[in-house]
């Protein structure tokens, strides 16, 4: 009697811890560089700068750029997301849903890009 | 008290109710810095995107490692959210404040109805207990259901998205109900689901605010800090509280708040 055939390799749980790990490492370091910048500007008394457009503020260097650097890494984070899950579904061979996580991926990442021309065109 | 230090206090205290209500800060972010700090509408508004993702991807990392949130779900209608959110950011840009003012006043009020509806139908009805396969790809945790009107849900999402990124809401008042009724998930997917996209569809929108510049990092910060400290409190004392009478008195508060802001719409504040 043949024994039964070995259940196949589970890819789903990868696909969530994956996803886990990614967003709780990127929210843990953009909140922390949120967090440091905004604590480094009240401790050196830094004039605030306003609000100003991001990657502004990054080239302005010191704790408010820190600060700029975490709110933009949060806004980013999605797209990390979105790899890793195309990623993923692409190595274990679901198609459809590749084509769905590529699809979000490109419309939010056009959506930056085009947000940020609106800025720079304004 | 320092400025700061309130502006912690709040999105404490916003991350907090929002975390045990399910709503996310930005119902009450949005009225406490135009109403409380005097804030532009459109600065409120991008700062609260930047919460709304914060308190988003840290839940969702439970909820997505959990198997509770169905991530090709999420993923999927998250390409109508974009969308929406996308433009709607980008058309809050031009729209005038006391529109914007008008709108979030119309989905304050909104909210506050569909909340009442709730506690009045609490205790008439249990949610079904969620079917577990142990053999789904999503783990022994995942739920298994089939989600059906895929076409109808994609335009709810476009229409969630953009209240998202027009008013600097997380939208789930929109896709809990759309998830769950339309779809046909459990009401723990529903809700775990629609914390998933909340933070790729917030993405799309706080994305238009930070470059053109809209959004002050010495206010986007202590909130952002007073938000997720205060979400994670909230996610912890949720299960234990008896949610009746603070459902009835976020009702009160969101009432009061979209008086406020019509009164703002109108001119009259």
């Amino acid at each position: 009697m043949s024994s039964p055939p070995a259940p196949a390799p589970a890819r789903g749980p990868a696909l969530g811890r994956l996803i886990a790990i990614v967003l709780r490492a990127g929210t843990l370091l953009a909140v922390a560089a949120i967090t440091a910048g905004f604590v480094l500007a009240l401790i050196g008394a830094e004039p605030a700068p306003g609000a100003q457009p991001v990657l502004e503020l990054i080239r302005s260097a010191g704790p408010d750029a820190i600060t700029a650097a975490g709110l933009l890494a949060l806004t980013l984070l999605p797209l990390g997301v979105l790899g890793v899950a195309a990623f993923s579904f692409g190595t274990g061979g679901e198609r459809r849903y590749l084509a769905s996580s590529l699809v979000t991926l490109a419309l939010l990442a056009g959506s930056l890009v085009v947000s940020a021309l609106l800025a720079g065109a304004s | 008290m320092p400025t700061e230090l309130v502006l912690i206090l709040s999105g404490l205290v916003a991350g907090t109710f929002g975390a045990m209500l399910g709503l996310g800060g930005g119902l009450l972010i949005v009225p406490i810095l135009t109403l409380g700090f005097g804030l532009p509408l459109t600065a409120a508004v991008g700062t609260s995107l930047v919460c709304v993702i914060a308190t988003s991807t840290g839940a969702a990392a439970f909820n997505v490692r959990a198997g509770r949130a169905d991530v090709r779900l999420g993923i999927t209608l998250g390409a109508a959210t974009v969308v929406g959110a996308a433009t709607g950011g980008i058309a809050a840009g031009v729209l005038p404040d006391r529109l914007i003012a008008g709108l979030f006043a119309a989905l304050l009020a909104y909210t506050a109805l569909v909340m009442l509806r709730g506690l009045r139908a609490a205790g008439a009805r249990r949610e079904p207990e969620v079917e577990v396969d142990p053999a789904s790809p999503d783990g022994p945790n995942a739920p298994a259901y089939r989600a059906r009107r895929l076409p109808a849900a994609l335009g709810g999402s476009l229409v969630a998205g953009n209240v998202s990124g027009l008013l600097g809401v997380g939208g789930g008042i929109i896709s809990v109900p759309l998830v769950h009724l339309v779809m046909g998930a459990p009401m723990r997917v529903a809700v775990a689901t629609s914390n998933f996209m909340i933070g790729i569809t917030a993405a799309a929108g706080a994305s238009a605010y930070l470059f053109r510049g809209e959004i002050d990092p010495r206010v986007a910060a202590p909130v952002v800090v007073g938000v997720t400290i205060g979400a994670a409190i909230g996610a912890s004392v949720a299960a234990r509280l008896r949610a009746s009478w603070l459902t009835a008195l976020f009702v009160a508060v969101v009432a009061y708040v979209a008086f406020r802001m019509a009164l703002r719409a109108m001119g009259a504040e």
